[in-house]
């Protein structure tokens, strides 16, 4: 089983639009089992009520070549969408790095937005919307 | 409490993930089905009203028969698009393709019953030279009968405390919620999301 890790400069996890975000990853495999190398991808994706969407921005190939090992890597953000959630859906930034050839994945999420602070819809509504019942979406 | 909608637990990515199709809901095995499939000759029809897993069905069956070196073809229709385009019968035709490819090829189409009587009469002699053809519908008709996917309010209660553990939604709301979907368990867990949500905005 691969060990895999995924960790951006300074440990960052808040970025502002058309900030670059500068990591490293680093793993551990059995070079018999994973020859085909790995990548690091930079995405965003949607989670709540409807049906996921995922919106692929950047990917890096990644040459495994030993058992153990690392490499840095840098994304240029694009200035949207902002990170944000509210009560029917969430849209989260993340880099993932992934073995190919295998389901071994490593994901770390992120905050993209202006002031890196994930933007709360549910906070910034009106007090007076109606019960989330009462809503219909996605059909 | 929940204000995110991606910590809600009844989040569809969440209920794809934890709740694969399980064969047990219809008290049947995958050697089961398989076997049931192989039988009809890879032609047969999932029957089961709405949200009662017959997409999912299909998903869990699209993996057994990449398994077996077969290669999956999906079309899927509802009451939005109700027929294929011009580029998904040019698929269909299978230009190019040897023997060899046509015979490894099943096509699958999820929700038959939106396809007009004179497209299907096409679809099915179009696809005739595939391996097989497995359809959706709610109703049976159109090929062999396959598989009948029911649900209970047992499932419910099951995929509840699978996704949910530490909720409690009390008896009356389950029942309220099931008798009022009629076995459409996805609808089910749409209103297990907001009540989720509801108790979170309080």
């Amino acid at each position: 089983m691969a060990e895999l890790e995924i960790k951006t400069e300074l440990d960052n996890l808040a970025y502002t639009p058309g900030e670059t975000l500068r990591g490293e990853v680093a793993w551990k495999v059995d070079l018999m089992k994973n020859s085909n190398g790995g990548e690091v991808r930079l995405f965003y994706y949607t989670s709540g009520k409807g049906d996921r969407d995922v919106e692929m921005i950047e990917t890096h190939s990644v040459d495994i070549i030993s058992e153990s090992g690392s490499r840095k890597f840098e994304f240029h953000l694009p200035q949207e969408p902002y990170s944000f959630s509210g009560k029917l859906v969430s849209l989260i930034w993340a880099v993932e790095f992934q073995v190919l050839e295998s389901d071994e994945t490593e994901r770390l999420e992120f905050v993209l937005s202006p002031n890196g602070v994930e933007i709360d819809l549910y906070a910034n509504s009106e007090g007076n919307l109606p019960s989330y019942s009462n809503l219909k979406i996605g059909r | 409490m929940i204000t995110r909608a991606c910590d809600n637990p009844f989040a569809s990515d969440r209920i794809d993930d934890l709740l694969p199709f399980d064969p047990e809901w219809l008290g049947q095995t995958w050697p089961g089905l398989m076997g049931q499939l192989k039988r009809l000759d890879y032609r047969g029809a999932i029957v089961g009203v709405h949200g009662s897993g017959k997409t999912t069905l299909l998903s869990g069956l699209k993996t057994r028969l990449e398994q077996e070196g077969l290669v999956i073809k999906s079309f899927f229709l509802n009451d939005q698009r109700n027929s294929l385009s011009k580029t998904d019968w040019e698929c269909l035709v299978g230009a190019g393709m040897d023997e060899r490819e046509l015979t490894q090829r099943v096509v699958f189409l999820d929700g038959a019953e939106q396809m007009p009587s004179r497209d299907w009469r096409r679809f099915k002699k179009m696809t005739h030279r595939y391996r097989g053809l497995v359809i959706t519908q709610h109703k049976q008709g159109k090929l062999p009968l396959f598989v009948e996917t029911k649900t209970s309010l047992e499932m419910l209660r099951e995929f509840i405390a699978r996704l949910a553990p530490d909720w409690d939604f009390g008896d009356e709301f389950l029942l309220q919620v099931f008798s009022s979907v009629q076995g459409n368990i996805r609808e089910a867990l749409w209103r297990c999301y907001d009540e989720a949500a509801d108790r979170a905005k309080g």
